[in-house]
């Protein structure tokens, strides 16, 4: 409880250079999938929150890839399509997931491998929200997430 | 005219006994899966692939055990590794299982271009150090995806270096004759693969 004031302090110092202080919106649930040898694509996976008016996510770079897209696994009659997409709407108060076999960002040329228990920078951009980065832990995908130390 | 009477007699019996026998023998119906068993297993087509050693591989080296075959390609990075994640599951359930049951685990590249023997054995091992890789040409991959209930194309307008595949995500179930016995379809959980497979195998036995 002490450290309120210093908080409030501070959030009112930086307020004006970090607009995320501000941000509604949250990312949780955030994982890249570690690339099997030979490979430089992986997906990430996150959970957006938004705590206010409806919001897009517009896209997302990372120094750790060339690229960064917006994906949808669609399945239609048994077949699967990865579809690119142009932004995804976070609705007010509302809460997009991205998970294995949905949707996903799909990060391509991806110059050093994705190691477990690393992490990797991914910069979100969002239509009102502006820019919000984090840091997103590596795992292996082999393993059951129940199983995982983090 | 006696004579005639007992051929004839036989004859009836034979073609009676026949037609009931049959009906009994096909009395069974084919165990319900998350997918499908086929009614009567189907050879598959004379394709000539490459496997993760780079030695030629065609429908007789099937033979001898059971084949999960899974059409993807190493670019894939969703759908592709949790499925072959799946498969490594399903291996280990079925160790404990059905000891006595050989199988094996084929992930099949329809991505020739990009995925060479070399480059599968990376990726099929990093899953399963006794999972298998196959490839061959696109008309080979496009006979043996027809024939195995599969199917999967390259979207056009791709750059080069960074296309993707879309493709069926159903695992095909081939029997140690070498034919196509089984589909199972998406979503795949290594629990429920593992029951539906010993169903198959306990309905192939009886027969």
């Amino acid at each position: 409880m002490t450290i309120a004031p210093f908080r409030l302090l501070a959030a009112l110092l930086l307020a004006p250079t970090l607009a995320v202080a501000a941000s509604p919106i949250t990312i949780t649930a955030a994982w890249a999938r570690a690339t099997p040898p030979g490979v430089t694509t992986a997906a990430a996976y996150l959970s957006v929150t938004n705590d206010g008016a409806t919001d897009r996510l517009l896209g997302a770079v990372s120094p750790a890839a060339r690229q960064v897209l917006l994906h949808s696994e669609v399945e239609e009659h048994g077949m699967q399509h990865m579809r690119q997409l142009e932004s995804v709407e976070v609705p007010a108060h509302g809460t997009v997931e991205f998970a294995p076999g949905q949707m996903h960002l799909m990060l391509v040329d991806i110059a050093v491998p994705l190691a477990p228990d690393t992490t990797i920078e991914v910069t979100l951009r969002f239509e009102k929200a502006g820019e919000l980065t984090i840091d997103v832990p590596v795992r292996d995908g082999r393993v059951p997430p129940e199983n995982h130390h983090h | 005219m006696r004579r005639w009477l007992i051929v004839i007699a036989a004859t009836t019996a034979a073609l009676i006994g026949g037609v009931v026998g049959r009906q009994y023998w096909q009395t069974e119906p084919v165990p319900k899966i998350g997918g499908y068993v086929l009614p009567s297993p189907r050879a598959l087509p004379p394709v000539a692939l490459v496997d993760e050693q780079g030695r030629a591989f065609g429908p007789a080296d099937f033979a001898g055990h059971w084949s999960f075959l899974y059409f993807g390609y190493t670019y894939c990075p969703d759908v592709c590794p949790l499925t072959l994640v799946e498969l490594a599951n399903l291996k280990k359930a079925l160790a404990e299982q059905l000891p006595d049951t050989p199988t094996d685990y084929y992930l099949v590249s329809v991505d020739p271009a990009r995925d060479t023997p070399e480059r599968l054995r990376e990726y099929v091992t990093y899953f399963d150090a006794g999972f298998h890789g196959l490839t061959g040409s696109l008309d080979d991959l496009k006979s043996l995806t027809q024939q195995t209930g599969s199917v999967f194309f390259i979207p056009e307008g791709q750059p080069d270096d960074a296309y993707l595949v879309s493709h069926s995500s159903n695992i095909a179930l081939v029997d140690p004759a070498g034919h196509l016995a089984a589909v199972f379809t998406s979503p795949h959980a290594p629990k429920q693969l593992a029951a539906d497979f010993a169903h198959i195998v306990a309905y192939r036995t009886r027969r």
